[in-house]
């Protein structure tokens, strides 16, 4: 350990002697090497969809609210903001001292500039659809109105006010999401795609980019001019991608790094022994599911996916599978989820696996599958784990009666083949919640969501449930609407949930303010490092 | 003239009579005979290939049979279960019919407990101790005249793993047996695919020379410098992952080298006399490749397939470990090993006993190797 | 000899040309896209994304777009790495993969040669046997196997060498022993017996009967003739070797360009795919005309016209 801080310390005299403007403090800097799942695709937020991309641009911008370590919405650039009564109509104040990293300050045309930038066809930013709720948002996103046209104005420099279609409860929460950012309108249009470039991007959050290296490292530093940098104790993040979970507990135990994004489950046993609390496994809002194709002759009696969903035995898979890092799943939405006070399960959650299979093989005789004649085939894609749950799901399905075969496919492909109605019996699939609404769990198996519903189950009741919730204000109707639809989709069960996730992470017991939240949301400013 | 002594006609028959190629094949074999590493190694291969055929047949546990008792049971000579594993084993296992228990006791190899509850017991009961992989044979025993008391009492299944078991809990000796079957199959099919593209492709195109020869020659640079990885991920993403597949994959790419020799060697064998003897008789381009050609480039040929064998398993291994390889619930040996490496601390058995027995196919085929090209070596006799 | 480098060079053109064809199509006849990701996109957001591109227009549209920007000398955006030029990513990661690789083939050329010269001067005798044993090992333990074996003995457990990452020399210790071990392995048996070989020939026995010492006939007539078939293997695993290796790269998390072929390949990021094949035909080309140009400066009976 020695050895480190004293090349860290080293390292901070080279660069004050070389930039003088960071040294404040005669100490070493803080730095924290912090492990990440995989380099982002870009650095241009609006194109940016993914967990680990996340997870950097909350570190290098700040929304109008923002996600504490508890994840829970705190004022972010906004102080204060007003909600009208039909909940229609966000007016946002914005703190006067908010800064971009270059000293200037943040305006609410910033945002409305980021705004239209990313429902701009041409941005053909990823997750657009995000911030449909904000009026005429998908209008402008297909190209069917201009942009100023947008339901997001800024009245003046420090307020700005947001018009919805409809009311969206979850909506204060989705601006915490990383499409709700800001954009420094001037080095945009100054750079134009460079601006992501070390040097040239200007960021509001409590870090700025210092550098970028593919597969080795993204640096940050902490940005001078963040309106709460006296509370900001680290001031660079290393954040190192690694697609080898090996790699990174190797290098986590070696003191290199002081928290992995992820935990290797073929180690689970060894890290629990060995690194005791420093093993994070929190609830998180992620369902692993299996698509059943219900348009094939052989699935399309709900009584034999019932059946395949029985005999599965739900815990086996969390506990010995994938070692407790995952939990036995009983329904599409996780629990924990905001807006959705009774929760559905699938009937059988608490039978027996062996009355489980009895009752399986009694819903297979009624719907006329004799025993040994129905063969399945589950394919999955590459991943350790992906292949050891299906060869453990062919031995349930085994005992009662249903022959399998397992195909593997290569990630890429297989998503493409299940987006295009490939022809499938059984898959694996995994949502994770962009925001905690059940909506966003349930939104997947609309009948004319054709990139999400993989198994194209169509069902008119089920559309119109969706429907109604969608224009739902009050809260409580709407989750009794949504649990109504739930309760729709476990009984017709076109995907059998089997498991929820699990965030799990390595975290160094020097790293302090680490907080697990079902949001996996952990953001640097809130964190220190002890020695 | 009748006790002419055996060893003599033996002697005399090649020298007189059959062709001078046969005696080199015989001298090689009478080397090779003396080179004990090479013998030594010869009995090794044979001995886990044989085991690699026949061993899934008899190995006690199918390759493919889950025990969901005994999921990464660590390799012991000691039957499982252990002794203080069989109580809260069998205690758990009744305790899923929701009856009430007494105190259960060992004896021997079985296991007994007083059962009660309010109403008649049920006698489908004993299968939620026949489902564990640790009992057999359970039965109720004792029943009271309501029904509603009685004694559960199951066999202990003695059952070995001697590696272990793997993260499904499944026998790791029988998946490594199905391994060797695989990897082996993979070493030898891709090289007998390697040997006869290689081998016809280098004979042709050196016999038949000029701009023939060219241009046969530039195709075998072009397909050298695309990266075989590419090859394989795209034949993947094509066809899926299949066994075929993956041999062709690796022979496809495995074939350059063995043409580029065959060439080589070709280009002197054209310039020999009895080649040229066999062009002024008139044979076609056809029967002298055949006849010729191609036997007597047979001696380094088979040296490098020794060299291809090992070649091609690893090439497989580093294809699994890329999540390319064979697919479930078959195996591999690269795909264990490389299964195991990630188990490396807390399941070491499963990087262990699979990478050793890689380690001795690999040795024996080299040491084989370098015997037969010593015993083929012409210089040297 | 400056002709024929030349005709080589001119000969390499048409070579590369007809192996970019090849991997074009090949990798764009491949189900999924670069966009194809674990979470779908909207098919409306996607068709956004394929005319930003380009993918909306016919194939050979695109096939000649791309052949006139390589032309430039532009290998074209990444579609998985989207701040950087595939040419970006090369200028970053070459270097790092070039330093690795050339490290590990110059160790394993002295460790190999030493080595192999040594046994086959003491033909079976333990040193033989402990250098062919030793080497049979080192060519049977995959490369997946032995990297985290090291990692976890020199940096986890005895805390020597850092257990990963990129930066100082020490980082690239563990990796280039990696990649060398294998190499050091087959130079060694190849050493070994070409160098049995030349030492039975008939000018190493004039040398000997000349009565010139012993270190001269082996040091200059025996190894000469023995670095041969070594030269030979050399040219393609340079090519391999600087080219950066998938298994250590990942391993070891070494920003190479080792990795960019697989990413590339399986995040269908068709750019960067087809910039790793440029990059590897171009380097396997130039060490085969190099070994061709050493072989003839080693042996003298080769000659080329």
């Amino acid at each position: 350990m020695l050895k480190n801080a004293v090349k860290a310390a080293m390292l901070s005299t080279a660069l004050v002697a070389a930039g003088g403007v960071f040294a404040g403090s005669a100490f070493a800097e803080v730095v924290y090497n912090r492990g990440n799942d995989t380099d982002p695709t870009t650095l241009d937020h609006h194109k940016t969809s993914t967990v680990p991309e996340g997870n950097l641009m909350r570190d290098l911008y700040e929304g109008l609210v923002v996600q504490n370590n508890k994840a829970e919405v705190v004022p972010g650039v906004a102080e204060s903001w007003e909600i009208s009564d039909d909940g229609l109509t966000y007016t946002f104040k914005l703190r006067e001292d908010a800064k971009w990293s270059n000293g200037d300050p943040v305006k609410a045309s910033d945002f409305v500039f980021a705004y239209q930038r990313i429902q701009n066809p041409e941005t053909a930013a990823p997750y657009a659809n995000m911030l449909y709720p904000i009026e005429n948002a998908e209008a402008i996103n297909k190209g069917e109105k201009e942009l100023s046209e947008l339901g997001a104005k800024a009245v003046d420099d420090h307020t700005l006010e947001i018009k919805l279609n409809a009311p969206t409860p979850y909506f204060l929460e989705l601006l915490t999401h990383q499409t709700g950012h800001p954009i420094h309108q001037a080095s945009v249009e100054q750079h134009g795609t460079d601006f992501t470039k070390p040097g040239n991007m200007v960021t509001n959050g409590a870090y700025m980019l210092e550098s970028f290296t593919p597969n080795d490292k993204i640096v940050m530093r902490k940005n001078p001019h963040f309106h709460d940098a006296e509370n900001v104790k680290i001031d660079v993040v290393n954040f190192i991608p690694f697609e080898d979970r090996a790699t990174c507990l190797r290098r986590f135990e070696a003191g290199e790094v002081l928290s992995c994004s992820d935990l290797d489950n073929q180690q689970m046993d060894y890290m629990r022994q060995n690194l005791g609390d420093q093993v994070h496994v929190a609830p998180y809002l992620g369902t692993y599911y299996l698509p059943v194709k219900v348009k094939k002759e052989k699935l399309a009696d709900p009584r034999v996916r019932q059946a395949i969903s029985m005999a599965i035995d739900r815990e086996f898979l969390a506990d010995e599978i994938w070692r407790g890092s995952m939990l036995p799943g009983w329904s599409m939405v996780p629990p924990g989820i905001s807006n959705y006070d009774n929760p559905v399960f699938l009937e059988y959650k608490d039978m027996d696996i062996l009355d489980r299979e009895d009752a399986a093989k009694k819903l297979l005789e009624e719907a006329g599958v004799a025993e040994g004649s129905l063969s399945v085939e589950l394919r999955h894609n590459t991943g350790e784990n992906h292949k050891n749950t299906m060869t453990a799901l062919a031995d349930m399905l085994k005992n009662i009666g249903i022959n399998t075969t397992i195909v593997e496919m290569e990630g890429t492909g297989y998503f493409d083949y299940m987006k295009q109605d490939g022809d499938f019996d059984m898959t694996r699939a995994g949502w994770i919640g962009d925001y905690s609404d059940p909506q966003n769990f349930l939104f997947l198996f609309e009948s004319q969501n054709l990139g999400f519903n993989y198994p194209r189950w169509e069902n008119a009741e089920y559309d119109a449930l969706m429907q109604k919730a969608g224009t739902t204000g009050d809260l409580k109707e709407r989750g009794e609407i949504l649990r109504q639809a739930e309760e729709l989709l476990l009984k017709e069960v076109p995907i059998i949930p089997i498991l929820y996730y699990s965030s799990g992470s390595l975290v160094s017991n020097k790293l302090k303010g680490w907080e697990d939240n079902v949001m996996n949301f952990h953001g640097t400013r809130w964190m220190s490092i002890e020695n | 003239m009748t006790d002419i002594n055996p060893a003599m006609t033996e002697t005399q028959i090649p020298t007189a009579s059959a062709a001078a190629g046969r005696s080199l094949w015989q001298d090689a074999w009478l080397r090779l005979r003396r080179n004990k590493a090479a013998v030594t190694s010869a009995f090794v291969l044979l001995f886990i290939a044989l085991a690699g055929v026949f061993g899934p047949w008899f190995s006690p546990h199918p390759y493919d049979r889950i025990y969901p008792q005994y999921v990464r049971a660590p390799a012991s000579l000691e039957a499982y279960p252990k002794e203080d594993a069989i109580v809260p084993a069998f205690e758990s296992a009744v305790a899923r019919a929701r009856i009430e228990m007494g105190e259960t006791e060992v004896d021997g190899s079985t296991v007994r407990v007083p059962i009660s509850d309010g109403e008649p017991l049920d006698p489908r009961i004993v299968r939620y101790v026949d489902r564990s992989d640790l009992f057999s044979n359970a039965r109720i025993e004792e029943l009271s005249d309501d029904g509603r008391s009685g004694v559960l009492a199951a066999d202990v299944s003695r059952i070995r793993f001697i590696f272990g078991t793997d993260a499904n809990g499944r026998d790791l000796l029988s998946r490594i047996l199905i391994g060797i079957r695989i990897s082996l199959a993979i070493g030898v099919l891709a090289s007998v695919m390697a040997l006869l593209l290689g081998v016809t492709y280098g004979a042709i195109a050196g016999y038949l020379g000029g701009r023939i020869d060219n241009v046969m020659m530039r195709v075998v640079d072009i397909l050298y410098s695309l990266p075989f990885i590419f090859f394989v991920i795209l034949l993947v993403v094509f066809f899926g992952r299949n066994f075929v597949l993956i041999f062709i994959a690796i022979g496809c790419t495995e074939w350059l080298d063995m043409a580029r020799i065959v060439r080589g060697q070709t280009l002197t064998l054209k310039r020999q006399e009895f080649v040229q003897a066999a062009e002024a008789l008139g044979v076609n381009n056809a029967g002298i490749l055949k006849r010729h050609i191609i036997p007597n480039t047979l001696g380094p040929v088979v040296v490098f397939v020794t060299l291809l064998v090992p070649k091609a398993i690893l090439l497989e291994s580093l294809l699994s470990f890329l999540g390319l390889g064979v697919q479930e619930p078959l195996t591999s040996l690269g795909l264990l090993i490389s299964e195991g490496a990630s188990n490396m601390r807390g399941a070491a058995w499963l990087l262990i006993y699979p990478a050793v027995t890689l380690t001795a196919i690999l040795f024996a085929l080299n040491f084989l190797g370098d015997g037969l090209r010593d015993a083929l070596d012409p210089k040297d006799r | 000899m400056f002709a024929y480098v030349l005709r080589r060079f001119v000969g390499a053109v048409p070579t590369l040309f007809i192996i970019i064809t090849i991997a074009f199509f090949m990798i764009r006849l491949a189900p999924g896209g670069p966009f194809d990701l674990e979470r779908p996109l909207d098919p409306l957001i996607m068709q956004n994304l394929e005319r930003a591109y380009n993918f909306d227009k016919p194939l050979w549209q695109q096939y000649l777009i791309y052949l006139g920007n390589l032309a430039q000398g532009d290998l074209g955006p990444s579609f998985t790495r989207r701040d950087f030029s595939v040419v970006d990513l090369f200028r970053t990661g070459l270097p790092v993969s070039i330093r690795i690789g050339s490290l590990a083939l110059s160790l394993a050329l002295v460790i190999g040669v030493v080595l192999g010269a040594w046994a086959a001067l003491r033909q079976n005798t333990w040193v033989d046997y402990m250098v062919v044993g030793t080497a049979t090992f080192g060519i049977t333990i995959p490369t997946f196997v032995i990297a985290p074996l090291l990692s976890l003995g020199f940096g986890v457990m005895m805390g020597w060498l850092p257990a990963g990452g990129w930066g100082t020399w020490k980082h690239m210790v563990l990796p280039v022993t990696t990649l060398a071990l294998p190499q050091i392995a087959i130079i060694a048996r190849l050493t070994r017996g070409a160098t049995i070989e030349a030492l039975r020939s008939n000018h190493v026995r004039t040398a000997r009967a000349y009565g010139l010492p012993s270190h001269v006939v082996v040091g200059v007539h025996a190894l000469r003739a023995a670095i041969l078939p070594v030269v030979s293997y050399l040219g393609p695993a340079a090519a391999a070797l600087l080219t950066g290796s998938v298994v250590v790269e990942t391993i070891f998390g070494i920003p190479g360009i080792g990795r960019y072929f697989v990413q590339g390949a399986l995040g269908r990021d068709y750019t960067l795919v087809m910039g790793t094949v440029v990059v590897i035909a171009v380097f396997v080309i130039v060490f085969n005309l190099v070994v061709d140009i050493l072989y003839a400066w080693l042996d003298p009976r080769v000659r080329y016209d």
